[in-house]
């Protein structure tokens, strides 16, 4: 077995997951990688469909903070009833707003919901449909991603989450929204079960140390005989460029006892995980569904703080909603038109039918409603102890949406991050870039989460090639 | 902490998006494949009441383009889920299923096995999950005492015969021979199992670890393909490429056996055993498996509607109609038809509810059985509840969405992105939904290029379904205009009703082109290119003609390049 390389010293404790209690992965694959630093920064992107209510065009003014400059919590307060950042106000001091940041390419060939997926995490342009609707993919890796291969141990893709209608693998609009990928046309596959993706993490975590040895010892032997496999594969002549690829990234992920967690969530937390494992209403698994939509995003919530804490991963993606977000919430009693519908103001989720009275207002609810998850995502890592200080200070945890408004519109997407990456970012502020594109913003937050490139250098050219590089430098320290 | 500061910034450059405009361009169809012109050399008919055509007269067709695909397609979870069962000879599918769905999701867009881009790779979340499975399954086998007995005699024959089984068994795994290496390595790993596991029986904790092994080994997980460039692919690699195209699993014993001897190397063994497996129940599992994809079925799931308007309406129907519409297709299939039948056929199968729907009289179970709709009233798949319904908001039919389920489903059109920008219809914009939808998106509207004549007289065509699919002829009073003008591809053509219109995509060449690309991609796992496309054309000209759905994917496979590795 490997020796850990992993500093033993650093315990912590998890509070505020109900008492979920987190040690030491207790065996570690991590490498030694000077980025690996003493107090590493976290970053989470939480990704929505369908827009908000924002002042572009006819709409008014419903999300963002009313003046840019200082966020204050009595400030933002003051704008409660009006806009949905306000939600937020309990993080004001810890929270940089960001206006003005447009998606690069518009009009991509694609549906607007799929062209905005594309390239929000990525600023990559889709390669527009393709094999029917919605099927475009985005021609490079996303931010998240890459972050994963800076920070990550070896072969560990960020976390990628899901809460939506769809599974991966559908064909047309029956897909969840990719949004994360590993590479072109390469998305990483999202989990939208909570309870799976707990299990992939938390393993052996209870395991007594006598039977992990001896379960150590099976999958050694085990393991041995599929790496001389892969490498009597990867070896034959005829195998090219593309396919070794292939086979090594398998070889990377073959670990001779995989890094479990010894921390686990509460019982009651994974007992509430299990109930949405069953049939919901839409004849899918309970997780898909729309009555248990909220659960489904806290639990994945509650996945993330833990990944975190214990340091399985440094970085996160929810993709909330699908390639649109269909759901329909029930308020009262009253199940409303599905969002999609209510983005667009009309009940059609194509352009024509009969409007929707109070739209807009149904959908300046669901914009709160969705920063309300966000802030319950940042109360878990507030809970968080780390060496002085609390989690969400060492994190970027970043909310944003696949288009701007209801009406696709690719400009002035919603930034909304809370957390001071350790130190790196000018929180406590609302500003307006006036349409930078998403890569610069993407090359401010790869800097301050302390990814960089050959030789220590900044990234500055994250994202399509012909698009202008550089950071914002603004809205770091 | 150090702080990064960059050493200078640039200008923030205001990139102004135009505001969206009606920005569809009327350019539509530059993707459409559509067959040529060229009326077939060769004359190439349908099989009906003949032999089939796939056979000598392949030779006559065109044939597929080598494309380079990877050399190591990588079973998809419906694959894994059927290779498992069949491995280790288990029928308790819904273990094996629960087991599957460890599996994370494979981000594919496209059919489930497309394997260009390397989507169906290994990443640490997967082989993790591989891990888990392979131990969920082998500790089941190894614990369960009628598990064992049935895997160990499904692998030699021979309880308690570790040599045996461990030659079998790891043939079966890696669905070739194995060499003397291979064969001395699993022993040695088999050996291991009763100092590790420890349960007092050696031979259960062999197999236990064996199975282990097998089940994460890249010689079962993937379809090696090693040979060279241009050649045939060696009978075994042949043997699975074959099996996993025609039935989703391992190859069965007697197509292992004509690799093993050698006769598959014949092209018409190769035929005959296509058309063996054809026949079998795997065969309609993998047809099931396409059409619900193709069709895009599980997005029945998302079918709601207003109770107010529909009370028959509940959470349980949309899973009704999924049977109900799989029913159908499976029974096309089963009579030897193809594109045309699924289009015309009136057969059905119907259980209480979906008969009142229907408004079919007689006496109906919950248990579906076979039926006839009203040829006044029905015709094939896109007069059935199910696609009407799915395409449909919780009151009103949606002509668009049903028109661009139509465009990208049976015409295989790669449509232009809608406009950016979505104005409500009035409601007062006409009487019927039809006059509703027209005065917005038709011609003379922002809309009119994309909507007027590509998409609109699509979904019109199905106006005489209601958002549940039930059939009507008066919308608000006002009779319903279902007729309409649509160029196929080879002239306008008119019609009436959903019936007739029906009829002219049964008779659209382009429709059958569509159909029979979408097989092709299913079964190599790949996209179609350019080069592909006279072989499609012979194929859509034969599908016009009759062709079986059965006979054509027996006509795919059994060209010369299916069995070529490609560069």
């Amino acid at each position: 077995m490997k020796k850990s390389t992993f500093q033993s010293n650093r315990r912590r404790v998890l509070r505020g997951i109900g008492g979920a209690t987190v040690g030491l992965p207790w065996l570690e694959a991590f490498s030694a990688s000077s980025a690996r630093a003493a107090n590493p920064v976290y970053s989470v992107f939480v990704v929505g469909c369908n827009g908000v209510v924002q002042n572009l065009g006819s709409e008014p003014e419903r999300f963002w903070p009313g003046t840019t400059g200082t966020l204050t919590r009595a400030g933002m307060l003051a704008e409660e009833a009006g806009r949905a950042t306000a939600t937020l106000s309990r993080f004001a001091e810890r929270t940089l707003i960001v206006r003005g940041v447009n998606l690069p390419f518009p009009g991509g060939g694609a549906c607007a919901h799929t062209s905005g997926d594309n390239q929000c995490l990525t600023a990559q342009p889709g390669t527009g449909d393709t094999d029917g609707a919605a099927s475009s993919l985005a021609k490079g890796e996303s931010v998240d991603n890459r972050i994963a291969t800076a920070l990550n141990p070896v072969g560990r893709g960020p976390l990628t989450l899901h809460a939506g209608f769809n599974d991966g693998g559908g064909k047309g609009y029956g897909n969840p929204g990719y949004v994360s990928y590993k590479a072109a046309l390469q998305p990483n596959s999202p989990e939208s079960s909570p309870f799976a993706a707990y299990t992939r993490m938390a393993g052996l975590g209870s395991t007594d140390s006598v039977l992990a040895q001896k379960i150590a010892a099976r999958k050694l032997s085990v393991n041995d005989l599929v790496r001389k496999q892969l490498r009597a594969l990867m070896t034959e002549a005829r195998v090219g460029t593309d396919d070794k690829k292939r086979l090594e990234q398998h070889l990377q992920n073959v670990r001779d006892l995989e890094i479990k967690l010894t921390g686990e969530l509460p019982v009651a937390t994974v007992d509430r995980m299990k109930k949405l494992e069953v049939q919901g209403s839409a004849g899918r698994a309970a997780y898909h569904s729309d009555e248990d939509r909220e659960e489904t995003v806290r639990l994945h919530m509650d996945v993330i703080a833990l990944a975190f804490a214990s340091d399985y991963t440094r970085v996160a993606t929810l993709k909330i909603g699908d390639n649109n977000d269909g759901i329909k919430y029930t308020v009262n009693g009253t199940t409303l038109p599905s969002f999609h519908m209510i983005s667009h103001r009309v009940l059609s989720d194509g352009g024509s039918g009969p409007p929707i009275p109070n739209a807009i207002e149904l959908h300046a609810d669901i914009d709160r409603r969705a920063l309300g998850y966000f802030g319950y995502l940042n109360d878990r890592l507030a809970a968080i102890d780390v060496p002085g200080g609390k989690l969400l200070d060492q994190c970027v945890s970043l909310w944003t949406n696949q288009v701007g408004n209801g009406n696709h519109d690719l400009r002035n997407i919603p930034i909304v991050i809370v957390g001071r990456a350790g130190g790196s970012l000018k929180t406590g502020r609302f500003v307006d870039l006036g349409g930078v594109k998403n890569n610069r913003l993407w090359n401010t937050v790869l800097t301050a989460v302390g990814v960089r490139g050959t030789e220590g250098a900044p990234i500055e050219n994250f994202g399509d090639p012909t698009l202008q590089p550089g950071v914002i430098s603004d809205l770091l320290l | 902490m150090a702080v990064f500061r960059p050493g200078f910034t640039y200008r923030i450059a205001f990139a102004i998006v135009s505001v969206a405009s009606c920005a569809c361009s009327g350019t539509v169809g530059d993707e459409i494949r559509r067959p040529g012109n060229d009326t077939s050399p060769g004359g190439q008919g349908g099989s009906a009441g003949g032999s089939p055509q796939w056979g000598n007269a392949a030779k006559e067709l065109p044939e597929p383009a080598a494309i380079a695909t990877t050399r190591f397609p990588r079973l998809t979870h419906f694959e894994w889920e059927n290779t498992v069962a069949d491995l280790i000879g288990n029928e308790d599918r819904t273990r094996i299923t629960s087991i599957a769905r460890m599996l994370k999701r494979d981000a594919v867009s496209g059919f489930d096995n497309q394997n260009d881009n390397q989507s169906l790779s290994i990443d640490g979340d997967l082989r993790g999950d591989y891990e888990r499975a392979a131990e969920a399954i082998a500790e089941w086998v190894a614990s369960d005492a009628t598990a064992l007995a049935r895997m160990v005699s499904k692998n030699g024959n021979k309880p308690g015969d570790r040599d045996t089984f461990i030659q079998q068994f790891g043939a079966r795994a890696y669905r070739r021979p194995l060499s003397t290496d291979e064969q001395n390595d699993l022993g040695s790993l088999f050996d291991k199992g009763a100092s590790l596991f420890g349960s007092g029986n050696a031979f259960n904790d062999g197999v236990r670890l064996m199975v282990t092994l097998a089940l994460q080994s890249p010689l079962f997980l993937y379809r090696p393909e090693l040979g060279q460039a241009g050649s045939r692919l060696s009978p075994h690699e042949l043997a699975s490429r074959l099996s996993y195209a025609l039935t989703g699993t391992m190859p069965d014993a007697m197509l292992m056996t004509a690799a093993a001897d050698g006769t598959l190397s014949d092209q018409a063994t190769l035929l005959s055993q296509a058309s063996r497996l054809l026949a079998t129940p795997a065969s309609r599992r993998l047809v099931e498996h396409v059409h619900h994809q193709l069709y895009a079925l599980s997005a029945f799931d998302g079918i709601r509607k207003d109770n107010t308007v529909f009370p028959e309406f509940d959470v349980a129907l949309p899973g009704l109609l999924q049977r109900e519409t799989l029913a159908f297709l499976d029974g096309v299939v089963a009579d030897g038809g193809g594109l045309s039948e699924i289009l015309l056929s009136r057969k059905v199968w119907l259980d209480r509810r979906t008969a009142a729907l229907y408004g079919v009289a007689g006496s109906f179970s919950d248990t579906p059985s076979e039926n006839m709709l009203d040829s006044n009233e029905r015709a094939g798949l896109l007069t059935r509840l199910g696609i009407l319904a799915t395409y449909a908001d919780a009151r009103n039919p949606d002509p668009i969405h049903r028109g661009v389920f139509i465009s990208r489903a049976i015409l295989c059109r790669t449509l232009p992105p809608p406009a950016d920008n979505v104005t409500p219809v009035p409601t007062s914009g006409g009487t019927t939904n039809r006059e509703r939808v027209h005065n917005h998106t038709g011609p003379g509207t922002c809309g009119a290029s994309c909507h007027a004549t590509i998409i609109n007289p699509l979904g019109f065509a199905l106006e005489e379904y209601d958002a549940m699919g039930k059939f009507r002829s008066t919308d608000n009073g006002k009779e319903v205009d279902a007729s309409g003008t649509y160029d196929f591809g080879d002239g306008e053509q008119t019609f009436q009703n959903a019936r007739e219109f029906s009829e002219r995509l049964a008779g659209s060449q382009e429709a059958h082109a569509c159909y029979a690309s979408q097989w092709f991609s299913y079964l190599w796992g790949r996209r179609i290119d350019d080069a592909d496309l006279a072989f499609l054309d012979a194929k859509a000209q034969q599908s016009v003609a009759g062709l079986g759905l059965v006979d054509l994917v027996a006509g795919i496979v059994g060209s010369n390049a299916f069995a070529t590795r490609a560069p």
